[in-house]
């Protein structure tokens, strides 16, 4: 028989973890923790869990990006995610911007915004560190079709992402 | 390869980076912990398909009953139990309290962390009313099977009705919010000193001094519960450890009768209504 408090309390920083980062905002984060768990325990019910540890960083990315499309979509962000770079010439320093929470906010709204296979790929590997074998295995995927999500997911990013640097109305071919 | 190419990804790498090492809390708060094993148990006992999860008026419930309140009140309570097991020199006293609180009719519980008021709810029966301040006001009557929501900030007002699961879920939470004592099963070791006595506003109190080390299903917990002299039902209970600062239950209005407005389901005057 399955322990659950052992598993809550042995995994429950990694969930809380996953889902502070990508969530900010405890009651959402709180939301994704009980919800992961809560997936699990179906998973759980329909086949032998091997790994609970990958289980449940899957489920947590899955269930906060979830939360994180929900959240832009109701504030509307989504629709209105600016295609230029702002006008105005006084564009802080990349490096100072990249360490604003602004970055990473447009960084969470753009993620929102990506194809849900892509974004879970994106974010096991490069936020939660797998390999793209382990993100593949987690998704049921081979390495190469993960490897191609990620590729696919960091393209949508960087394109979403072209109005923190500075530097592009000045590139050859850029907007300006 | 253009510049555009060549800079461009230095934003997102940097943004990911940002993201991948932003300061995270080491651990979930011990009252959302024991929440989510208890909804891990009700799902145990009644499976039913995830997607039901999507609904947010259920998180919202789950969230706020299961982990805001009820299960404050059971892992609060569940550790004031253990007077049952810790001696009987504090335990006859508390161990009444305790009843008296099981059986209560009505309480109103506020919630504290630190200063600020996270939460204030009204038990009355079967309706139940949370505030958020300056935020929103939640109104569910089980019996009816309905409840509100009311947006402060946008102005408007989400009439919805209660799912099965929904109403199974509240139910849960309900009663472990009622029956304190439900969950004292099995707790041993804990550590109670009665302290001096003092004033809570103009009630007279006992204090005593709670540590319990902690086992499979009450998390390890220091707390300080003060308990009415005259009426007996608690007064306050301060949670130390909390890691934004010590978490604060405040009891007051035990048995009494709120008014009827405060579960007032009608749709206020100066909201718009929104459907599901």
């Amino acid at each position: 028989m399955t322990d659950w408090n052992a598993i809550v309390r042995e995994y429950g920083p990694m969930v809380w973890q996953t889902a502070c980062r990508l969530l900010t905002h405890e009651a959402d984060a709180a939301d994704c923790f009980q919800n992961t768990f809560v997936s699990a325990v179906e998973l759980a019910n329909a086949e032998p869990i091997r790994n609970w540890s990958a289980l449940l960083k899957r489920l947590a990315t899955a269930r906060a990006l979830e939360l994180l499309r929900t959240r832009y979509r109701r504030a509307g962000r989504s629709e209105s995610f600016p295609d230029e770079p702002p006008a105005d010439p006084t564009v802080p320093d990349p490096l100072a911007v990249a360490c604003s929470d602004e970055l990473t906010e447009s960084l969470r709204c753009a993620m929102s915004t990506l194809d849900p296979q892509q974004a879970e790929v994106f974010c096991l590997v490069c936020l939660e560190g797998l390999s793209n074998a382990d993100a593949a295995n987690l998704l049921g995927i081979t390495a190469n079709h993960a490897g191609v999500l990620l590729h696919r997911a960091r393209v949508a990013l960087r394109e979403r992402l072209r109005v923190f640097d500075p530097h592009r109305e000045h590139a050859p071919g850029g907007s300006t | 390869m253009s510049d555009a190419n060549t800079r461009t990804p230095e934003i997102l790498d940097e943004a990911t980076k940002v993201l991948r090492d932003a300061p995270t809390p080491a651990g979930p708060p011990d009252e959302l912990v024991v929440a989510t094993v208890a909804a891990m148990k009700s799902r145990l006992a009644s499976p039913s398909p995830a997607s039901e999860l999507a609904y947010p008026q259920r998180r919202r419930l789950m969230h706020y009953l299961g982990y805001g309140t009820a299960t404050i009140f059971a892992a609060t309570f569940a550790a004031v139990g253990v007077f049952w097991f810790a001696g009987p020199s504090a335990s006859a006293e508390v161990r009444k309290a305790m009843n008296e609180a099981a059986k209560a009719k009505s309480v109103r519980v506020v919630q504290k962390v630190g200063d600020t008021v996270q939460y204030t709810n009204y038990y009355q029966g079967n309706v139940f009313r949370m505030e958020v301040p300056d935020k929103s006001v939640e109104i569910i009557d089980l019996k009816a099977r309905k409840g509100i929501e009311l947006d402060l900030v946008a102005k408007t007002a989400r009439p919805f009705n209660l799912t099965e699961e929904y109403e199974r879920t509240a139910a849960l939470d309900f009663a472990a919010a009622k029956d304190f004592l439900s969950v004292v099963r099995g707790m041993k070791d804990a550590e109670i000193k009665e302290t001096k006595n003092e004033k809570v506003g103009d009630r007279a109190t006992k204090v005593y001094a709670i540590s319990y080390p902690g086992d499979g299903e009450i998390a390890p917990m220091k707390a300080t519960l003060w308990v009415d002299e005259k009426t007996g039902f608690p007064v306050r209970l301060q949670h130390h450890d909390h890691p934004q600062g010590d978490s604060i239950l405040e009891f007051d209005s035990w048995n009494e009768e709120f008014p009827a407005k405060l579960f007032d389901m009608k749709v206020p005057a100066g909201y718009r209504e929104v459907k599901e």
